[in-house]
């Protein structure tokens, strides 16, 4: 499914016009985004937890030079299924 | 910090954000979630701008052990969801690490913890000249007559082989070594040295060469032969059996030893040869310096106490330096080499660029007109040599494109080169025309553009 099928159905469940949609999506991502770079967790029921995941700093080496890198720190987003989802998609 | 955001909260703040009521907000997130979860359900990957994919990801199945019992079973293959964040969702996430960039770092340094491969690997390089050794012998072997005896030979007593090899090794790392030191102390004119040096590096060769070829004749005679032939007694009637050699036995067998074995001899030998190069250097410049202060200082200093006009002396014998041969140029080098004798300032600056003027007509590539030279340093570029010499910084691009076939950027010329600065007439130009200058400039722009890329 791509995003202007999910957008249009979500946008026909909700009655509301596809851009709105599209425009409230990203609002809903900033806010759950926001949430995660201060280290909260956003658990939606049923769905599952989007959980800050915290990469620590490691060298690596560049394959194609062989030089060594140190890869700073980062900060990402996981995503945990709920029991719920993890059943419906097994 | 570490909060659960719950439903209510996350509507709260999507009501916020978008300006919706809660109502419209909540029913917003749970028909988003719900839409996701039935799509993956069916197996669909589901694309949202802005947000990022959900899909699933097939995962074999695997045995497994419960901790608290102990028991193995089998986690059957299954589906597993996985989200991957939109590029903007994952950079507002990551925006208080954003100041971090990968940094390159020495590879030498070995971080705690990780990498300890790494320290192996030195261990690793040390073993292979040994199976090098290894099979430097069993590469030699086909040359000689027999070599199933050889190879039985091999089996038999791999490890004096390879003592055997070291004790060689040894030997001649040190003949070689004490060879170049009596050298050293015998020659005290480095010019002789020089001549000898080579002969030695070719004599290594040769020995090298002689010490495998009566290796292989011997394995290839007999096998009680090949086994005294490891003894240190025989290397050294080897050793002296050298010099008897033809030579045209060794050229033979060089064109027949295979590459790989000579690199074990030539570490040591190159160490002998380095370290016999910079005792040669150090003679060199010590003989140098002796020779050409003492002998010539000596007479410079007396001339300037006989004749109170050495100055002009001086600057006679250099100007006409077209003609002058290379010993007087490096006498007016030792001039200016000399700092005890007394000179104004203004002099000793004449004398440095006419000492340059005649280093340069060494050089048989300069032609033997009258030419200006200066050299950039910190504080003198191409601008202020043409402010200088022509009057006018806009003229500097002439003096870079005569001396364009060495210098690169004109912005990054290293302190220290020397340029030639060409009469403004070898390029028709007149510094008192403004048309010539508003060419210099397009010049300068062109060159510039050159490096643009």
């Amino acid at each position: 499914m791509d995003s202007k099928t999910f957008s249009n159905m979500l946008a026909g469940r909700l009655g509301r016009d596809a851009e709105d949609v599209q425009v409230v999506i990203k609002y809903l991502a900033n806010v759950i985004a926001d949430q995660i770079k201060v280290g909260d967790s956003v658990t939606v029921p049923g769905f599952g937890a989007f959980e800050p995941k915290m990469r620590t700093e490691r060298v690596a080496s560049n394959p194609a030079t062989g030089k060594k890198l140190l890869v700073p720190p980062k900060l990402s987003v996981s995503f945990k299924p709920s029991a719920l989802l993890r059943q419906k998609v097994k | 910090m570490n909060e659960k955001i719950t439903l209510p909260t996350l509507v709260q703040l999507l009501a916020i954000a978008s300006g919706d009521t809660k109502k419209q907000s909540e029913d917003f997130i749970k028909e988003f979630f719900s839409i996701i979860s039935q799509a993956l359900s069916e197996g669909e990957q589901v694309k949202i701008k802005d947000f990022g994919v959900f899909k699933t990801i097939l995962v074999d199945e695997r045995e497994s052990v419960n901790v608290s019992t102990g028991e193995h079973h089998i986690i059957p293959a299954h589906r597993k969801v996985v989200f991957v964040p939109a590029k903007e969702i994952a950079a507002l996430v990551n925006s208080p690490f954003d100041m971090f960039e990968a940094v390159e770092i020495d590879a030498d340094i070995t971080v705690d913890g990780e990498d300890t491969g790494v320290k192996f690997i030195p261990v690793y390089d040390e073993i292979p000249p040994k199976n090098l050794g290894k099979s430097f012998d069993s590469d030699q072997l086909p040359y000689s007559a027999e070599p199933t005896e050889g190879q039985t030979d091999e089996s038999e007593q791999p490890r004096t082989e390879d003592q055997m090899a070291e004790f060689l090794q040894a030997d001649e790392n040190g003949s070689a070594d004490a060879e170049v030191v009596d050298h050293a102390m015998e020659d005290s004119l480095y010019q002789e040295k020089i001549t000898e040096l080579p002969e030695d590096s070719e004599g290594i060769d040769n020995n090298q060469m002689v010490i495998s070829n009566v290796d292989t004749e011997s394995k290839a005679d007999s096998e009680s032969k090949v086994d005294s032939d490891y003894e240190p007694e025989t290397s050294v009637e080897v050793e002296e059996s050298l010099e008897d050699a033809s030579v045209q036995d060794i050229s033979d067998i060089e064109e027949e030893l295979p590459e790989k074995p000579k690199k074990r001899f030539c570490v040591g030998f190159l160490c002998g040869f380095v370290a016999a190069a910079i005792l040669c250097g150090l003679l060199f410049v010590g003989v140098f310096y002796y020779g050409f202060i003492h002998i010539p200082g000596v007479s410079l200093l007396s001339n300037s106490d006989s004749s109170s006009n050495q100055k002009n002396a001086a600057q006679v014998e250099a100007l006409p330096t077209d003609s002058n041969s290379i010993s007087e140029s490096t006498v007016i080098d030792n001039k200016d080499s000399i700092p005890e004798v007394a000179r104004n300032i203004e002099q000793s600056e004449k004398k440095v660029t006419e000492g340059e003027n005649g280093n340069n007509q060494i050089v048989p590539t300069e032609p033997s007109d009258k030419r200006i030279f200066d050299t950039i340093s910190h504080t003198r570029y191409l601008t202020t040599m043409a402010k200088q010499h022509y009057g006018n910084y806009h003229l500097w691009p002439y003096i870079y494109i005569e001396n364009q076939d060495f210098l690169g950027h004109p912005d990054r010329i290293r302190p220290g080169t020397k340029v030639v600065i060409p009469p403004l007439s070898k390029y028709g130009v007149n510094p008192s025309n403004p048309a010539d200058i508003e060419k210099a400039k397009k010049k300068g722009i062109e060159i510039y553009s050159r490096y643009k890329n």
